[in-house]
């Protein structure tokens, strides 16, 4: 007998909505089909206005990648007027992107370890979390939606002191992961729980083109960073993580891994600022006009943005391709003969931003 | 097993991790964005900032001489404080405190070198003159009657 | 950026040997003209090389344009397809074109013709 399950838009794994439409037969899952658009904002549309509200109005895409969202808006829009970024935005961006990707991450991995029922470790990531929002309010002004990025450069500068705080940050920050990779990885119930569930095959990844955290862990090592590096990625070189047994554990081990990548990287960039130059922004002489695309690598993968301008203060055309769209056709292959009991498990290991996808 | 132990041994010494929350508030750190304060004294009226506004808080009423910003719309970017040409606009470091109405704050402008309060003072002097002209010459001059419909028909309006 | 125009069954040619020689779909972006709809496909050779950009112009005839599906060459195109079909209003063969919007809402990022 066969019976079909809404599975959301409303659910508590997934803090936004999505529909999938189960179909079932006992315990198994014969058919799934997937259904979005139920937070579509139109933000297409709304980016053919003023360049440089735009930069403000990409943050609010997605919550969680908010300086990825804006620094891939502005490398766009500065590529179709063709406009050099000082070099210390560039370090300061580098910095901040790699913050952003601790704190994605920290979520995403405690919302995975909460979806089995693990709601301790759930807070213990969320105390780690907490301390770079500290550090995000510090340094930008705001803990969420930064706004620090413009078209042209950044408008906060990260002075020598600041840069001794984020130094200090990084000795605490890699301390208390350490502690977190070693209750994770070494805990048996979770390892069990993970292993072998929702396995997405190399082929199938390469197929499908996911990208991010999931192609990583179907061993396609595949990162923007190191295959079209972007602000100062030519000179930190970031060697993508990889892990071969493509389930729900491997796209967790890769996040848990990725934290220490990214200390590493604010680590190199700070330095860099000591002798990077005191301008933070260049004032662009043109408009934008011809067209343009960036990528960057987002916490849940490859982000992708096209400008096009028209001789205008508006634009004429963005198109903003995020992550969780890449990554949406890899939902159902995964769900199909699975549990009903894995659901949720196997969804939120992809990370799902759903504001982003919906956009 | 004994690590679980040492672990809780610790747990149960050390203090909690959280604060104790109306007793002790939250501390911001310096340079914290909160909502703009406007300066009436150097204002210019210049509109900048009302077209800059990505949340289209700002609204500037010329006629009235006065700034209109909706606090509760407000995305708290900065970049008016930005673009402000006579720095007039400052941010502010304390949080607004959340609030059963909407608070919209209104700035009288006071500066005497802003363009259109300048015009206002040379047509209120203009005027001034044509009502003390008409005892002595018999009909007063064209011009400042001119600019005065059209003050009229900008605050019927 | 530099973009090579092709014609709609060239496109098709060009996907296959693309992905036999494992190229990756990043998207496809749509673009409204005014008298024309410019689909471009991006790709990303891997593991390395510089990222591809193929452009099929398609002239505008009142909703009726036909667009070539590449999804059965590269299923990751699927979504892209769709929201291309449902946002301009045109015709992609072999997909539903309904994916994020309600069936109320009609194309619109289509422009007017000048």
């Amino acid at each position: 007998m066969k019976t079909t399950i809404q599975f959301g838009p409303q659910h508590p794994v997934w803090v936004e909505p999505l529909r999938l439409k189960l179909t079932m037969d006992g315990e198994i899952v014969k058919d799934c089909e997937l259904e979005a658009g139920f937070c579509h904002r139109g933000l297409e549309k709304k980016f053919e206005w003023d360049y440089n509200k735009g930069a403000y109005l990409s943050e609010r895409i997605c919550g969680i990648c908010t300086q990825h969202h804006s620094t891939c808006y502005c490398t766009a829009v500065e590529g179709t007027m063709g406009l050099e970024i000082p070099r210390r935005a560039a370090v300061i961006r580098t910095i901040m992107l790699e913050l952003e990707r601790l704190h994605s991450h920290l979520l995403a991995i405690g919302l995975t370890l909460e979806s089995i029922g693990f709601e301790n470790l759930f807070m213990l990531c969320f105390r780690n979390r907490e301390i770079v929002l500290d550090m995000f309010e510090r340094t930008t002004g705001n803990r969420v939606l930064h706004g620090i990025n413009i078209v042209g450069g950044v408008i906060r500068n990260i002075g020598p002191e600041m840069a001794k705080e984020l130094e200090d940050f990084c000795d605490i920050m890699e301390k208390r992961c350490l502690d977190l990779k070693d209750m994770i990885l070494k805990s048996y119930t979770i390892r069990e729980r993970m292993q072998g569930v929702g396995v997405m095959s190399e082929q199938l990844a390469r197929d499908l083109c996911v990208v991010g955290p999931v192609a990583r862990g179907s061993n396609v090592p595949y990162d923007i960073r190191a295959v079209a590096p972007y602000v100062l990625y030519n000179e930190i070189k970031v060697k993508p993580i990889v892990e071969t047994s493509g389930d729900c554990w491997a796209r967790s081990v890769v996040r848990v891994r990725e934290l220490f990548q990214s200390i590493d990287i604010i680590r190199q960039c700070i330095p860099l600022l000591a002798d990077a130059g005191e301008d933070i922004f260049a004032k662009s002489k043109t408009l934008p006009e011809k067209e343009y695309f960036t990528r960057v690598e987002a916490p849940r993968g490859e982000l992708f943005y096209y400008a096009k301008g028209k001789k205008s203060k508006e634009m004429d055309r963005i198109k903003v391709r995020t992550s969780t769209y890449g990554n949406g056709p890899g939902f159902v292959p995964l769900i199909k003969g699975s549990h009903l009991a894995d659901v949720g498990l196997i969804t939120i290991t992809f990370d799902p931003c759903i504001g982003c996808f919906d956009r | 097993m004994l690590k679980i132990l040492a672990n809780i041994g610790k747990n149960l010494i050390s203090k909690p991790y959280t604060s104790n929350y109306p007793f002790t508030p939250y501390q911001h750190f310096p340079g914290v964005r909160a909502d703009v304060t406007f300066d009436g004294t150097k204002c210019i009226l210049c509109g900048l900032c009302q077209r800059s506004c990505p949340a289209e808080c700002i609204l500037i009423h010329k006629e009235q001489e006065q700034i209109e910003y909706l606090n509760t719309q407000c995305i708290r970017c900065g970049y008016c404080v930005r673009v402000c040409p006579t720095n007039a606009i400052s941010q502010n470091e304390v949080y607004t405190k959340p609030s059963r109405q909407r608070l919209t704050v209104y700035t009288k402008v006071t500066n005497e070198n802003a363009p259109v309060i300048k015009k206002r003072m040379a047509a209120e002097a203009a005027k001034k003159a044509a009502a003390e002209k008409p005892a002595t010459a018999g009909t007063g001059p064209a011009k400042p009657a001119g600019e005065k419909k059209v003050d009229e028909k900008k605050t019927s309006a | 950026m530099d973009v090579k125009t092709v014609t709609q069954q060239e496109m098709q040619d060009v996907a296959r040997r693309l992905r036999a020689a494992g190229t990756r779909l990043i998207t496809i972006v749509g673009y409204d003209s005014g008298d024309t709809i410019q689909v471009s496909y991006f790709f990303q050779p891997f593991p390395e090389g510089k990222a591809e950009t193929y452009r099929v112009v398609v002239p505008k005839h009142g909703g009726n344009e036909e667009v070539e599906s590449i999804t059965p060459i590269f299923p990751a195109a699927y979504i892209a397809e769709n929201e291309l079909a449902e946002m301009f209003g045109v015709h992609v063969k072999g997909v539903p074109g309904r994916f994020f919007l309600h069936e109320s809402i009609n194309a619109p990022l289509r422009r007017k013709a000048p």
